[in-house]
């Protein structure tokens, strides 16, 4: 079965390059971007399964990024990494993680994302 | 030329400041509020300068532009100035060409702002804290991107390290930076739990309900610390409170019990609610060491006897117990420390 696309957005360099080596050691097939418009350009010709995505960089509460996202089809999978806890005001079908996150959640909300998903590494 | 008494009585019953003056601001009227304020008998006042007694701490020279600028009819704008007795005062002058005895040329006219004043500054103080709060809580969030970077970045070599060898002094480095960062991020929450200036939103709740969604919010660390939390049985407790800073303040009781009580053999932290009176009662109680002896600003923030604590747990609970007008305080009992929560049950809230 080929591995769970993920797409990784987020303007910290530390935060992104980490996030992709420790999914791609998870055996997600990972794409990084910096920044919104990159992810969505990738978006547009092939769909990733799930997308984690800096707040900052998708409009505060995810919302810019989701209506965009929208525009290009059935989204995909959100998890939104926050700055500051949003007392459950993300939107419906986005998860929010508080940085700094906790890696287990984390792995843990992907798997739950994608059920079929088998590991591969 | 005319003297009226009746003026006089006027003058002297109206709850403002007034004092006649001649053009060297020498005083000719003193009303009765006057000699209060001052403590100086009419006939003591009267031939001394208005501003020996109204203007000590100012320079005249402002004064004395005032007067030159009064006109009949219209007073001049507001004279700020600090009187003898330590009260503000407001005054303003008018001038006055009517035929009289005493020959009064200019009026002053004052009003007590002492009490406007202080309002202001605790309005400016109020205002600045919100400022530094807000302040405080965006540099927090804002902390959170490098933390987690950091964090993820460990985890990273934390991996690379886990393949090469077993138990490496690299490994050790980055267990023990991942705990540090950890803690700083421990620190950034309770800070922001500690400056933030939310208003409480008071409701009527079951205290009950309050103490057990705290000592869920513990599971992890009573887990960890292999400690057993017994809440006491009883009857729900209702009372008008910010359920989730109440929440917040009993879960650092806890936290701090859990703590004392893993250093003991009595692994056990007993949790007690009760009504007394008008307020709802909650009693954590531990059979660790107990504080230091003597006086210890314990609610001060940052003050920590524990190692690796961040010194905001029992602030954060002073700071929620204020804010209901409730109190808190401890007890050394039977070798028990006993941490008591009273809150009023009638919303005392201070906001």
């Amino acid at each position: 079965m080929a591995s769970v696309r993920v797409l990784v957005v987020s303007p910290f360099p530390a935060e992104r390059s980490a996030l992709d080596e420790l999914l791609r050691d998870e055996g997600y097939d990972v794409s990084s971007w910096a920044t919104r418009a990159e992810a969505l350009a990738v978006v547009a010709t092939s769909r990733p399964d799930v997308i984690i995505a800096d707040a900052q960089v998708s409009g505060f509460d995810g919302s810019a990024l989701l209506r965009e996202l929208a525009s290009l089809g059935p989204p995909p999978h959100t998890i939104l990494l926050c700055p500051r806890s949003n007392h459950g005001l993300a939107p419906p079908g986005v998860v929010c993680l508080t940085k700094p996150i906790d890696l287990a959640q984390l792995f843990d909300h992907l798997a739950r994302s994608n059920p079929s998903r088998v590991k591969v590494a | 030329m005319t003297t009226l008494p009746v003026v006089h009585d006027v003058i002297d019953g109206l709850e403002v400041f007034i004092c006649g003056l001649d053009n060297t601001g020498e005083i000719l009227v003193f009303n009765r509020p006057c000699e209060e304020l001052t403590g100086l008998a009419r006939h003591t006042a009267l031939g001394k300068n208005w501003l020996e007694l109204f203007a000590i701490h100012e320079r005249h020279d402002h004064v004395l532009t005032l007067w030159n600028e009064a006109t009949t009819g219209r007073p001049t704008k507001p004279y700020e100035a600090l009187c003898r007795n330590g009260r503000s005062l407001r005054w303003q002058f008018s001038r006055w060409d009517q035929a009289y005895a005493p020959p009064v040329k200019l009026w002053a006219v004052g009003i007590d702002i002492t009490e406007e004043r202080e309002a202001m500054a605790r309005s400016r103080e109020l205002d600045r804290m919100v400022a530094l709060g807000n302040l405080v809580s965006g540099l927090t969030h804002e902390l959170r991107n490098p933390l987690n970077g950091a964090l993820l970045q460990l985890a990273v070599a934390e991996r690379h390290e886990a393949r090469s060898k077993a138990a490496s002094p690299t490994a050790q480095a980055i267990t023990k930076a991942t705990a540090e960062i950890r803690r700083i991020s421990t620190l950034l929450d309770d800070f922001l739990v500690f400056v933030r200036p939310l208003p409480i939103r008071l409701e009527r709740v079951d205290v009950r309900r309050i103490v057990e969604r705290s000592i869920e919010r513990g599971r992890a660390k009573i887990l960890a610390a292999a400690v057993t939390v017994v809440l006491e049985p009883g009857d729900a407790a209702s009372a008008e409170v910010d359920a989730s800073r109440v929440e917040t303040a009993v879960y650092h009781l806890l936290a701090n019990a859990i703590d004392a009580a893993s250093e003991t053999t009595d692994r056990e932290v007993r949790v007690r609610l009760d009504v007394l009176g008008n307020a709802a009662v909650i009693e954590v109680e531990d059979h660790g060491a107990g504080l230091p002896a003597g006086e210890v600003p314990i609610f001060e923030p940052f003050f920590t006897t524990k190692q690796g604590g961040t010194g905001l747990g029992l602030a954060i609970v002073e700071r929620v117990t204020a804010d209901h007008d409730g109190e808190v305080s401890y007890v050394r009992r039977d070798g028990a420390t006993v941490f008591r929560l009273e809150l009023p049950i009638c919303g005392g809230a201070r906001n």
